[in-house]
């Protein structure tokens, strides 16, 4: 049997074993060796501060008594570190650059490095955070007692004497010397603790061992899983009413916001974090550590509901499962474990809760109360550490007190999910911080308010008041002895775990008055700069806000100011080497925009932004910030894309246009063939009658005896070429008119099949002198169209007087035809000449088209007048085309659309 | 893979884990009956929880091979050197 | 066919022009010049009439049905027993390029319509005594 003796020894030389390993690893890193630093097995390891004793001994506790449960609140961090490179590499990434020291630091940087914020986020993190202490001293005390056999049976239920609170004010004690030792042991730069993550990382193995070993022990114990769970211990384990239901998924997402907004967590993650890439490694190696740790939890709750008598205390079944198989060492080795899940939750927590309230809560006070003489005093690196030492002490006895005053097992046990909860309210305005360039100060004040007020109300009040002592109307009557106001039913929502109940009234709240107070509030000018800043992390270059923020001091204020802060010897290499990098030989940096910004980063990184801002403010003149700088560094990202975007577009545009104007230049130039095509076809038309005129009237004037007739033969050809002259030039300017859209004619509703008959009346003459007989079919139905009677009679005409002049059939026929359907109205001219032969129908209503003139017989023709009348079709919204041609004749139809 | 399907498929990840873990999927693998003397849905749950881990593993490797590296600067005990902007007199 | 000209008697003109009244019109002014008259009205028919009896001059337009002015001087320049063949060529239409491209196929005189007769008369008689 273990005597308490003996394992108070034990765990003296573990705590020793400590010691030494902080005190080691602290002075290789103060000699350079940054093994520590650059070991992302450590930074791995060290996160795992996560599980707690809460883990330790109540994994397989709340595994006896809810079944699968226990594996959510390992599942949402799992989650959380599987997407790091969203999340965390931001976080990270922006607590680098704005040396950010904790998460109230973090948040109130965000929002205008506003100070009432910082005090917020720091008293909700000490309310969350000291029942959680108290929790681990309770577990310390507890496991002791089982394991030294204080109460011999194996029940491991508490006792409630004296004893086990000396053995935790013993405990608290040496955890306050250790944290004081490592955790304040100097203001470095950045809030980072070499010794402590060691030690942390070590006891991150030890617990991860012992819970291993107990299980490999239990496992083997019983000879292998098959005769640990049976059919019915595996039902009476995991099959309960509803397992994955609301409760199921409420508390991933706890565990999830957990990891990253509880105070120790973000300690270790961002803040102790020595360089982004470790992320890397614990992005998938921490997850493996929590399947680790959640392995055998199942088979030791199986072991310790088989193996012990009925009422033994599950949460203690780690210890007294090894102790009722006799393995005492092993026993030994798990309080081991438990205590180090302890004590490394105990450390890293007081760091973290120290660091907050030295920053957030004493500096400011000391800064305002200047009566007291502090400020001024010199040397305030030293008034920091004390305000941490102090911190320190004062979260210790406010966990002993709690631990104190509700010796109750089943207050403290609900703890780490009511702790959970609490610091989940900080969730909203933490991602609203990083992602959302609206979100205000003033929206997450009311934010953190009311989530903070209803989780205490719907969730805080009532695990108090469990045993019947405080509140208990309260709970039962809803406050005032309204029912609505039931703490565990808040307005009427009844049929919920109060948990989920607690999470989604708070939560809902806290979101939606932070939305809400975003919308309606406007962003202080430093405060719009912040969330440049940190929504835009990873396109800022650091330093960058120092364009925004335009200000000037004096160097030896300066210097003055830094050294009382981070220590002469410090401020000076500080200047040094920001002089250096100016280029300054004299070693004194000029006190620009980004000096002064370095510097006041570098004194956040010690005393919190708000703080350090202040600090600043005190010795700078003239501070403006320039609103244009902030916009355009908030711009920068989207100027960039849309500026490529409208290269982009530009440059297809561009193709585009060059597309068009090539085509244009096609056309043009086509066109201009076509005018000189044209213009040389005017010009030999032209040329030909006036061949005719000038040459028959020279030879009359130059023949001395010609005879009579053939004088006058020649006068007649002289005069009908003349005719024809100018009936060209008419054609042409009627054409060029036509095609400029200068003519404006009549339109009237009209029956076009009166104008066929007037064209065919006006084609007799021609006709009968030629011999050809001309036929026509009129259509019956007695069409209307809209349009010119001269103009179509002028289309008529001219089809049919070409079907009858180039008609060398030995007999000759013209024949019309009209009709009616679906596309409209239509003529048909067709005769039994020579057809057109092979001319390009395209060709043949051009102008001066040479196909007819192939086969003219007569020379009445201009060669326009196919041309014209397309033109005068295609004017009246219809087409003439050339439907038939064949040695046996040819055909032309002109369709017109019916008037509507 | 190019970089940018990566960095999706390192976003989607945690959401595909989730999926799995959340009803109704968990549901349909809820089973107390043993197998090799493990009960199926603790089989289920321990499965899907290693293959995220072995998914994350390799995810993260190559982002690292991506050579993303370079834009992670180690946090530094001393102040790091800053850039002299010229413009910071603006 | 001697009309009292002043040109050589009997210097035999084949006219290839598809506008009656100037055939009419050259017919007139090269009879009065003492010259044997022969007209086509299209470029085959020229070329069919060249090779069944070649004129001493062609005078040949160059807008013709069926062939055109251009091809039947091809025609006439690469053939083996007619190559030297005097050919004018009347054309309306006027300009430089048209010119060039006759000149380089081998034209012997090359007018522009409107002409003067005396212009044409003078080239045919040249080029029938040469």
């Amino acid at each position: 049997m273990l005597t308490a003796d003996v394992v108070v020894t034990i765990a003296l030389c573990y705590v020793g074993l400590l010691f030494l390993l902080a005190f080691l690893s602290d002075r290789w890193s103060r000699r350079g060796n940054n093994w520590i630093r650059n070991s992302p097995l450590l930074y791995t390891l060290s996160i795992s501060v996560y599980c707690t004793s809460w883990t330790f001994y109540g994994a397989v506790g709340s595994a006896a008594r809810n079944g699968l449960e226990f594996i959510t609140i390992y599942l949402g961090p799992t989650l959380v570190f599987l997407g790091w490179w969203y999340l965390l590499r931001k976080l990270v990434r922006i607590g680098h650059v704005n040396r950010i020291s904790s998460i109230a630091d973090l948040i109130s940087s965000r929002y205008g490095k506003s100070n009432t914020l910082a005090v917020i986020v720091t008293l909700i993190a000490v309310i969350g955070t000291t029942p959680y202490i108290a929790l681990q001293l309770k577990a310390v005390t507890t496991s002791f007692e089982v394991v030294s056999g204080g109460r011999g049976d194996l029940l491991g239920n508490l006792s409630g004497d004296g004893t086990g609170f000396d053995a935790a004010l013993w405990v608290a004690v040496g955890m306050a010397l250790f944290t004081i030792l490592f955790g304040t042991r100097n203001l470095d730069a950045n809030e980072q603790h070499p010794g402590v993550v060691a030690a942390i990382a070590f006891e991150a193995l030890v617990k991860l061992l012992a819970l291993l070993l107990v299980g490999l022990y239990v496992v083997f114990s019983f000879g292998g899983l098959e005769n640990l769970f049976s059919e019915e211990m595996s039902k009476r384990l995991l099959e309960r009413e509803n397992v994955f239901g609301s409760r199921w998924a409420v508390l991933t997402f706890l565990s999830a916001t957990a990891i990253i907004c509880l105070p120790r967590e973000f300690q270790v993650t961002v803040v102790e974090n020595a360089r982004e890439s470790h992320l890397r490694t614990a992005g998938w190696l921490f997850p493996a550590y929590l399947l680790l740790i959640c392995l055998f939890v199942l088979p030791i709750a199986a072991a310790g509901l088989t193996r012990l008598p009925e009422g033994a205390n599950p949460d203690m079944f780690v210890l007294t499962v090894p102790m009722a198989g006799n393995q005492e060492m092993l026993a030994l080795f798990a309080f081991i474990g438990g205590f180090s899940s302890a004590t490394s939750m105990v450390i890293v927590a007081c760091i973290a809760l120290s660091i907050m309230i030295s920053n957030h809560i004493v500096m400011p006070v000391v800064l305002r109360l200047r009566w007291l003489g502090l400020y001024d005093s010199g040397d305030l690196k030293t008034l920091v550490l004390f305000s941490r030492r102090f911190s320190i002490l004062l979260i210790l006895f406010l966990g002993l007190l709690y631990y104190r005053l509700s010796a109750q097992t089943e207050a403290l046990a609900a703890m780490g999910l009511i702790a959970f909860a609490g610091v989940a309210q900080f969730l909203p305005s933490l991602l609203a911080g990083l992602y959302w360039r609206q979100a205000t100060a003033r929206g997450a004040k009311l934010g953190l308010i009311a989530g903070v007020l209803l989780w205490a109300y719907t969730l805080l009040l009532p695990s108090l008041a469990e045993d019947g002592t405080f509140f208990a109307d309260t709970i039962a009557h809803g406050l005032f002895g309204l029912e609505m106001l039931r703490p565990e039913a808040l307005f009427g929502l009844t049929g919920f775990d109060p948990l989920v109940h607690a999470i989604v009234w708070s939560l809902t709240a806290n979101t939606a008055l932070l939305i809400a107070g975003s919308l309606f509030s406007e962003m202080a000018p430093l405060e719009r700069l912040q969330s440049a800043l940190f929504v835009d992390a990873f396109r800022n270059a650091p330093g960058d806000e120092s364009r925004a923020l335009v200000r000037s001091a004096a160097i030896d204020d300066l210097r003055l100011l830094s050294r009382r802060i981070l220590g002469s010897d410090k401020a000076d290499r500080l200047f040094l080497d920001f002089a250096q990098r100016q280029g300054r030989d004299d070693g004194v940096p000029v006190a620009d925009n980004a000096f002064i910004t370095h510097l006041e980063r570098q004194i956040g990184g010690n005393v919190g932004a708000a703080s350090a801002r202040v600090m600043i403010s005190e010795v700078v003149s003239g501070e403006t910030i320039s609103f244009d700088e902030i916009i355009r560094m908030v711009d920068e990202t989207q100027q960039v894309i849309e500026y490529s975007q409208a290269l982009e577009a530009n440059s297809r545009t561009l193709h585009q246009t060059a597309a068009q104007l090539r085509q244009a230049n096609q056309r043009l130039m086509r066109l201009d063939n076509e005018k000189d095509d044209f213009l040389s076809q005017v010009s030999h038309e032209l040329r030909t009658p006036m061949t005719s005129i000038r040459s028959f009237a020279e030879a009359l004037l130059k023949a001395d005896e010609m005879p009579a007739a053939q004088a006058k033969r020649f006068m007649g050809i002289i005069h009908d070429e003349s005719l024809r002259l100018t009936s060209l030039l008419d054609d042409i300017l009627d054409l060029s008119h036509l095609e400029s859209g200068e003519v404006r004619w009549q339109v009237e509703h009209l029956d076009p099949e009166s104008a066929v008959t007037n064209a065919i009346a006006a084609c007799e003459g021609l006709a009968t002198e030629t011999g050809v007989v001309i036929t026509c079919t009129p259509s019956a139905a007695g069409p209307v169209v809209e349009g010119n009677r001269d103009r179509l009679s002028q289309i008529l005409i001219n089809l049919i007087s070409n079907a009858i002049k180039y008609n060398d059939s030995p007999d000759p026929r013209v024949h019309v035809a009209c009709e009616v359907h679906s596309d409209g109205w239509q003529v048909h001219v067709r005769d039994n000449g020579p057809g057109a032969g092979d001319v390009e129908p395209d060709q043949l209503f051009s102008k001066f088209a040479r196909g007819w003139r192939q086969i003219a017989k007569g020379r009445s023709g201009t060669g326009l007048g196919l041309a014209i009348s397309a033109e005068i079709a295609r004017r009246h919204g219809g087409e003439l085309a050339l439907t038939e041609t064949s040695d046996n004749g040819s055909c032309f139809t002109l369709t017109l659309p019916l008037a509507p | 893979m190019p970089r940018q399907k990566l960095r999706d498929a390192a976003f989607i990840l945690p959401f595909f884990g989730l999926i799995l873990i959340m009803p109704p999927f968990v549901d349909i693998f809820f089973s107390t009956r043993l197998l090799g003397g493990i009960p199926g849905i603790l089989l289920y749950i321990f499965g899907v929880w290693t293959m995220l881990i072995v998914l994350g593993a390799i995810l993260s490797r190559r982002l690292i091979t991506d050579g993303d590296a370079a834009e992670t600067p180690p946090r530094p005990m001393q102040p790091p050197p800053q850039q002299e902007r010229p413009d910071a007199d603006r | 066919m001697a009309n009292g000209g002043t040109g050589k008697l009997g210097a035999r003109i084949l006219i290839a022009e598809d506008e009656p009244n100037i055939v009419e019109l050259l017919t007139f002014v090269l009879q009065r010049a003492g010259c044997e008259i022969r007209s086509v009205s299209d470029g085959e028919a020229a070329i069919a009439e060249i090779r069944r009896d070649p004129p001493d001059v062609l005078l040949l337009d160059l807008m013709l049905p069926r062939k055109d002015g251009y091809e039947v001087l091809k025609a006439v320049r690469g053939s083996a027993t007619h190559a030297a063949l005097p050919v004018v060529m009347l054309t309306a239409k006027g300009q430089e390029k048209d010119r060039k491209v006759a000149e380089s196929l081998g034209v012997d005189v090359f007018i522009t319509k409107p002409f003067s007769n005396q212009e044409v008369v003078d080239s045919v008689l040249k080029l029938a005594r040469t």
